[in-house]
């Protein structure tokens, strides 16, 4: 049985028009499965949707939505919160700039202690290190006295992580990550979530519009154009053997290799 | 992984944005300074100097009373002095609440959103209706004449604009991404209100505070001056205004001239220090 699964989503605005249309898709434990596409494809509104986190005049107008076996979206309703949290495509602008790394880290760990009906109070600062170093930062403790403006993006990116790994979730989605960091730093990040969701066990959506970044992190993809799912295959097929003349597209214009002549040659097939 | 280590830098930055660097805010600091110790010093040296009626009437400004003395023989300069202690006092305590009891409701308004922002909105709405000295005039008339209700009069009519303020910055606030992870790890919305939204829209409201001192002192005296804030012979620099009124037609123009000039000075220096918090925590 699927960790994730999302049957005939459709997001509209209150004027009605739909922003996601009949979207469906599965997540596997501990399977990367990346959501591609255009801006404005819809593919951050889908992941914004399964968390209740729609923006205002935006709802969820039909579909179901499964995780662990436990419904947890039915058309408009949020049954439950689900056992999910989100990294997102601005790190420093995620974390608040008020406080420290280390208040905020502190903050959610005894949120999820309570959470959990446990009270304990004097380790919470050892597991906040704990959980920094875990993310291969070499200072942590230098890095919970700082404020996320004094800290560059990557490393509030691992701070991110950090935190949406402390609340031990069956799903974890990421939403374009590594965008507004530089390359070097791009590849670390990938390494780390790749390597910390293996550990763990977690199912990711990994949504972006990168290709490249797809092609390296996934082992299934969903090609959206338009608020519809045009493909959704392993990565190895959509990249060699895409089917869908978007994804055709898509792929030469990232250079990358499955380019068929009719896209080549510059028609445009379908 | 190397932390970037701008700490350092930070501090000097820090330092820096702190100095004062601009003349006439050094200048308001002076003025505002000078009259809040004398308001405090004069006072204790003069003990009940300023309702005693120990010199003859409307003496002229010289160097035994340097503002002169009013119809009744009271040093208009030890009056000014009580008075400014009265005033200044009055002018923060209003900033203050003000900022406090503005900032809250406007960010609580903002995260909750739909029906409590739009009450909420409707209410200052119809407070705002009102010129803020006459809405401050019908709620002490209603009240009674007692300078703490006129205090608490200026209050109501100052709030809905920090609301106003608050809430606009803290719609920008709620968007933000940490918002959405913090409604993510299980924070409830007054949670939210409090801990992320109030605190980064804090900075605005703070700013306009400083003007809201300057307009509270300029409100009170007014209200003082028609009558219903300080009662006469309490020294408060609008009651001052009103008593010397009747003397400046007959060419007495001290007793009212003074008070007005601790008026302008103190008023104009807060706004000052606005301006210049403005600049410095844009």
């Amino acid at each position: 049985m699927s960790l994730l699964t999302v049957d005939g989503l459709s997001i509209q605005t209150r004027a009605g028009v739909g922003l996601v249309r009949d979207l469906s898709l599965d997540v596997e434990e501990g399977e990367v499965v990346g959501i591609v596409g255009e801006s404005g494809s819809g593919k951050t509104m889908t992941a914004l949707s399964l968390l209740g986190l729609l923006p205002d005049g935006v709802h969820v107008s039909a579909g179901t939505a499964d995780l662990e076996g436990r419904r947890f979206l039915d058309g408009a309703r949020l049954l439950e919160r689900p056992n999910t949290t989100m990294i997102f495509q601005n790190p420093t602008a995620a974390l608040n700039p008020t406080m420290r790394i280390g208040a905020q880290l502190e903050r959610l760990l005894r949120f999820l202690d309570r959470a959990e009906g446990r009270r304990r109070n004097g380790d919470r600062r050892d597991r906040a290190t704990g959980l920094l170093a875990s993310m291969g930062i070499n200072d942590p403790e230098t890095v919970l006295g700082r404020y996320p403006h004094q800290l560059s993006g990557g490393m509030n990116q691992r701070v991110m992580i950090a935190m949406a790994i402390a609340a031990r979730p069956s799903l974890l989605i990421a939403d374009e990550p590594t965008t507004g960091l530089d390359v070097t730093v791009q590849a670390q990040i990938l390494e780390l979530i790749r390597s910390t969701v293996a550990e763990h066990g977690i199912g990711v959506l990994f949504v972006s519009h990168d290709m490249g970044v797809i092609a390296q992190m996934c082992q299934r993809v969903a090609v959206m154009y338009d608020g519809e799912v045009r493909e959704f295959a392993d990565v190895d097929d959509v990249f060699h053997a895409p089917r869908d003349a978007y994804t055709r597209e898509l792929l030469a214009a990232a250079g990358e290799p499955g380019l068929s002549e009719e896209v080549a040659d510059g028609t445009r097939a379908g | 992984m190397a932390v970037v280590d701008a700490s350092a830098s930070l501090r000097g930055n820090a330092v820096a944005r702190l100095r004062i660097g601009n003349p006439a805010a050094v200048a308001a600091f002076v003025m505002l300074g000078t009259i809040l110790v004398l308001g405090i010093v004069v006072p204790m040296v003069a003990g009940s100097g300023d309702v005693a009626q120990e010199y003859d009437g409307l003496l002229g400004p010289s160097l035994d009373h340097p503002f002169g003395t009013d119809r009744y023989g009271r040093d208009v300069f030890l009056r000014c002095m009580a008075a400014a202690r009265i005033d200044i006092a009055l002018g923060l305590t209003v900033a203050i609440a003000v900022l406090i009891i503005g900032s809250v409701i406007g960010a609580v308004s903002a995260t909750f959103g739909r029906g409590v922002d739009a009450v909420v909105m409707r209410a200052t709405d119809i407070l705002l209706a009102f010129p803020g000295v006459v809405l401050a005039l019908v709620i002490t008339a209603s009240l009674g004449k007692n300078p703490w209700y006129a205090a608490i009069a200026v209050i109501i009519a100052f709030v809905p604009l920090l609301v106003r303020l608050s809430r606009s910055k803290a719609l920008e606030v709620r968007s933000a991404d940490y918002i959405s992870a913090a409604r993510l790890s299980g924070a409830n919305t007054w949670q939210i209100a409090f801990q992320h939204v109030l605190p980064n829209s804090f900075k605005y409201p703070f700013v306009q505070s400083t003007l809201v001192a300057s307009w509270a002192i300029l409100d009170f005296a007014a209200l003082s001056f028609l009558g219903v804030g300080v009662q006469p012979p309490d020294a408060e620099w609008g009651a001052m205004i009103a008593e010397g009124v009747g003397d400046n037609l007959l060419g007495s123009w001290w007793p009212s001239f003074f008070p007005g000039l601790m008026i302008l000075l103190t008023a104009g220096s807060f706004q000052v220090i606005g301006d210049w918090l403005d600049r410095k925590l844009r």
